[in-house]
């Protein structure tokens, strides 16, 4: 099985509000996929009925080839993936050692070599009560009972949210060894720089829809600006070509953001009399931006 | 594992509920050379106001202790901590932002309610059966005696029937959101039969046969014969139909 999520027309309404719309989502087996969108984009909703928390209001989901909406393929789901929620809370009452001790009870391929390693790259104290624990701390705690879980799928949810530098690090660091032993990551993500560093694929939701599917390299290789100088009137409508995603104009300067088919893009432009044309590659971040900004 | 989770998250409320019905054992034992000679003073004196169980009261000690516990203070107190102990679950850890953790385990929502309520009902039992010890040790302490048997089966008694007090508040606390609110409303809820229908109820005979804590207390020297069957298994009825419920309720609920 080459496909170990993949969702068709997932959708959620609550009650007049769309938050996720008709989402076609599918991640590859052993692949870093990122997860982004805006703040309300509906990426937590989303995984959230992957999880088995939410119920679609429409559309299915199977990870691992479990449906995600029932409950007893859910719990099967749930023992084969570790999940990282965005808040991070833990059970506050319990010590590190005692969370350790109850999470590790469910998981029968619990990784108790890495759950040492974590422990003491991490410095977790083991006697100490999670109440006591910095947000920075906790989320190490939280990243620790994920990434030990010995699971081959793992969700996380800004997972490096609340962390220092150093921490930033060695979590990306150990999200690249997992999928290096074959794991899946599937992570939401505001740090776009993070992104670029350690995912192969990128999906982009906006306002619960899906507007960007498409591998790293392929985005980073193919999107381009595309700026001409054109001294005849120029308007939007005449560079409505495929690939063209934006198009800016101002006076006889015309900015495109294109997706791909650069070269027809720049024909369309000399064929106008563009006195000159320049193509330049865009960051991640750029991207990102283009991509969900002025979106209906 | 759910049961040890259950159990490390009310524990505290355990030992504070242990802690109190244990004091208001010993303070009702230890009450009893002193409220005595009063009530016999006021049972020869005319004038006084007698409550009518005051003669059985002055003569027999144990009625004394059904009295002032398993019929008044320490049922009170009791019904107070199931209560307490009853309430959280699922609602309450989204409240508190836990529940995505706890979701994110492979266990369904039926093993998360059922381990819950389990170790509240396995609580308020050794909370009902902590006064059939501390009595019949404190009762030496002031020359009395009371019968271990006794304090079992009232306490036995008193949880089985009470069980309805931690199947509402289970139920509740699947039904109200919020970190506090569900305990808040049980115990209001709680209030209204407790400080305002009991009193009428006692002096209604067939309203005894609806009196909870009628059923609870049973008869001051309680035998098999006195067992209120009919009643516990309305209000046993009454549990199942709460838990059933919120066990409902909880596979419903999103997060």
């Amino acid at each position: 099985m080459d496909t170990i999520l993949e969702t068709e027309k997932l959708s959620k309404r609550f009650g007049g509000f769309e938050a996720v719309s008709d989402l076609n989502l599918r991640v590859r087996k052993g692949s870093i996929c990122a997860f982004l969108g805006q703040n309300g984009a509906g990426k937590t909703t989303t995984l959230r009925m992957l999880l088995g928390m939410m119920r679609p209001s429409q559309g299915l989901g199977r990870i691992l080839g479990f449906r995600i909406d029932d409950e007893a393929e859910s719990v099967r789901i749930r023992e084969r993936v570790a999940f990282v929620a965005e808040d991070k809370r833990l059970y506050d009452y319990m010590t590190v050692q005692q969370i350790l001790r109850f999470t590790k009870s469910f998981f029968s391929g619990w990784r108790r070599d890495r759950e040492s390693e974590l422990l003491r790259r991490l410095d977790l104290p083991l006697g100490c009560k999670i109440r006591k624990l910095s947000k920075g701390m906790r989320t190490k705690l939280a990243l620790l009972l994920a990434f030990a879980r010995g699971s081959e799928f793992f969700i996380l949810d800004e997972p490096t949210e609340g962390l220092d530098p150093v921490a930033t690090e060695m979590v990306l660091q150990i999200v690249v060894s997992l999928a290096s032993e074959g794991a899946t990551v599937f992570f939401s993500s505001h740090q776009i720089a993070e992104v670029e560093q350690i995912a192969d694929h990128i999906l982009m939701i906006h306002k619960g829809k899906l507007v960007l599917d498409s591998p790293l390299d392929r985005i980073k290789d193919e999107y381009r600006q595309v700026q001409a100088v054109i001294h005849c009137p120029v308007q939007n409508r005449d560079f409505e070509l495929d690939g063209v995603e934006r198009v800016y104009v101002d006076g006889p300067t015309v900015s495109m953001i294109v997706s791909h088919n650069v070269d027809a893009v720049m024909d369309r432009a000399h064929k106008m009399n563009a006195v000159s044309v320049e193509v330049a590659p865009l960051t991640l971040k750029e991207i990102f931006l283009e991509t969900v900004k002025g979106r209906p | 594992m759910l049961l040890y989770k259950a159990w490390i998250e009310s524990r505290w409320r355990f030992i504070c509920g242990a802690v109190a019905v244990t004091a208001l054992s010993i303070l009702f034992v230890r009450l009893h050379p002193i409220l005595i000679p009063q009530w016999q003073v006021a049972l020869q004196d005319p004038y006084a106001y007698k409550p009518r169980w005051l003669p059985l009261g002055v003569s027999d000690y144990r009625f004394y202790i059904w009295h002032f516990l398993f019929d008044f203070r320490l049922q009170n107190l009791w019904v107070l901590f199931a209560v307490v102990l009853g309430f959280g679950g699922l609602l309450r850890e989204h409240a508190n932002g836990t529940a995505a953790f706890s979701l994110s385990l492979p266990v369904t929502r039926n093993r998360w309610f059922i381990s819950r309520v389990l170790i509240a009902f396995l609580e308020t039992t050794v909370l009902a059966w902590i006064p059939a010890v501390v009595v019949p040790i404190a009762s030496v302490s002031v020359g009395q005696s009371y019968s271990i048997g006794q304090g079992f089966a009232h306490g036995l008694l008193m949880a089985g029937v009470g069980s309805v007090f931690v199947g509402l508040a289970a139920f509740l606390s699947l039904i109200l959101r919020g970190e506090y609110t569900p305990l808040v409303v049980t115990l209001a809820m709680l209030a209204v039969p407790y400080l305002v229908l009991q009193e009428w109820a006692r002096r209604v005979s067939w309203a005894r046969k609806i009196d909870i804590a009628h059923v609870m207390a049973g008869a001051w020297l309680l035998t098999w014969g006195d067992v209120p069957w009919l009643s516990i298994a309305m209000v046993c009825l009454l549990t199942v139909l709460f838990l059933g419920l919120a066990a409902r309720q909880g596979r419903r609920l999103e997060f």
